[in-house]
């Protein structure tokens, strides 16, 4: 018979006293932040088994580039730097392809600016855990787009959230890949679910977008079953491409800006499309239910 | 779905140490183990149902939650977004009840574990993770009698290679 005590508790049981610990700030309300989960690091060097519990947790999802205020041993407030954590943790994963491997959700954001270097890193680190099935990124420099695609091409995602900055930010959270890009990545990702893209101020459809960008696959992205765009809207030819590699979507959601709305014509959307007024600028399409698509 | 006859219904349960109680139906499936086995049982209501991993004593206290709590509705499934409704504050009663020495808050969390009562089992946890918060290493092994099986060398890569999660 077991005895009350710490070490007879079971891993699974340490695991989830190990998340109670966990300081939860994914979503304040300013918007999303950018942080490793904290609380967790005390918890590493407790003992050998304490360690490899929270290890996993603390590296199962890691969320980088806002900077934080914490107070050192002597109570003092000094700030970490988004960008200083995003060195130290490529350092880490970039010496230790055990830690790399255990990284299964990367959440990078840029909040005090774009950076040539940070972006650089953010695709770097793409690449080096390459157990990752969960992506998040906010804002990308211009000059390191094309190093993103074909990082984003050679993982093997589940969920990806791509976001370009909005006007008001003044273009600091930099560039993003574009729709054309997007559409032509999905079939790089087998095991997709979710995909989730703003555009920003993008307010016309992309030119040089045949149907030869996408090559047929069908059921290529047989379990994708959400598709959201903000600021970009769908050509038919992508939407051709949509029927034709995700035949088990249920959800797409297109997000306009309300000039582009007025000048939607297209009858695959429009025929099922709701319109939704969200702000004074804003209009939702949202169209809910895939058997609106054809492959005609 | 319980039904009203289920809701008289008396169940016999026999603790690792041979002591047997008399629950009410109600009370008893608040763990989930117990409710699975009556379902398998069927109307056998003789049968008493043997619990060998808990004794007498921790099952008492378990029993008083669940009697505490035997009109909660059931939890709902857990899902990826629970992280972000994640909370340490627990009720007032839940409070005052997990009020007890370190070897027995231990045993109720194996015991919530085993029969599978995932409230009880939170309440547990949140209790161990509110006083480890805020804490360096060397206090929780304190706290909690562990032995650093680290040499010193370890411990210094192990800081390096998590510098960028400090939260001091």
């Amino acid at each position: 018979m077991q005895m009350g005590n710490v070490s007879n508790v079971p891993p699974e049981i340490l695991d989830r006293i190990f998340m109670h610990c966990e300081r939860n700030h994914s979503y304040r309300a300013l918007g999303p932040t950018y942080l490793p989960e904290s609380r967790l690091q005390p918890l590493l060097l407790v003992c050998r088994k304490w360690h490899g519990i929270a290890e996993r947790r603390l590296y199962a999802s890691v969320g980088l580039g806002s900077s934080r205020t914490v107070k050192d041993r002597k109570g003092r407030k000094i700030e970490i730097k988004g960008r200083d954590a995003c060195e130290r943790f490529s350092e880490t994963v970039q010496n230790n392809s055990r830690i790399a491997a255990l990284v299964r959700e990367l959440r990078l954001g840029c909040m005090d600016g774009i950076e040539f270097r940070q972006s650089e890193s953010y695709v770097r680190l793409i690449g080096i855990c390459k157990k990752v099935e969960k992506i998040e990124l906010r804002g990308c420099h211009r000059g390191v787009l094309d190093d993103l695609f074909d990082a984003l091409k050679n993982s093997d995602l589940i969920s990806v959230s791509l976001s370009h900055g909005s006007p008001e930010d003044g273009g600091k959270f930099g560039s993003m890949l574009t729709l054309v890009d997007l559409v032509s990545l999905l079939r790089s990702w087998p095991r997709i679910q979710k995909v989730y893209a703003d555009f920003g101020d993008w307010d016309g459809p992309y030119g040089g977008d045949p149907l030869s960008e996408y090559p047929s696959a069908p059921g290529a992205c047989s379990s994708l079953k959400e598709f959201s765009i903000f600021g970009g809207q769908l050509s038919s030819t992508q939407l051709r491409h949509l029927a034709d590699i995700a035949p088990n979507l249920e959800d797409i959601l297109i997000t306009v800006l309300l000039p582009i709305a007025k000048r939607l014509a297209q009858p695959q959307i429009t025929s099922r499309v709701s319109l939704d007024r969200k702000k004074k600028t804003v209009e939702c399409l949202y169209l809910k239910k895939y058997a609106t698509l054809s492959h005609s | 779905m319980s039904t009203t006859e289920d809701k008289t219904r008396k169940v016999k349960l026999v603790t690792s140490d041979n002591e047997e109680f008399e629950v009410d139906w109600e009370v008893a499936t608040r763990s989930v183990l117990i409710k699975h086995m009556l379902e398998d049982i069927g109307e056998s209501e003789e049968q008493a149902i043997p619990l060998p991993n808990v004794t007498a004593n921790v099952l008492k206290k378990v029993l008083e939650w669940c009697e505490h709590h035997r009109k909660d509705p059931e939890p709902a499934p857990e899902s990826s977004d629970d992280n972000r409704k994640r909370t340490l504050e627990i009720g007032d009663w839940d409070a005052k009840f997990i009020q007890v020495d370190q070897e027995m808050l231990f045993e109720i969390i194996l015991a919530a574990n085993y029969l599978d009562i995932k409230a009880l089992l939170d309440v547990g946890c949140k209790t161990v993770a509110n006083m480890i918060k805020g804490k360096q290493p060397e206090e929780i092994r304190k706290m909690f009698n562990i032995v650093n099986d680290f040499t010193p060398e370890e411990e210094a890569q192990i800081k390096k290679e998590n510098e960028w999660a400090e939260d001091r």
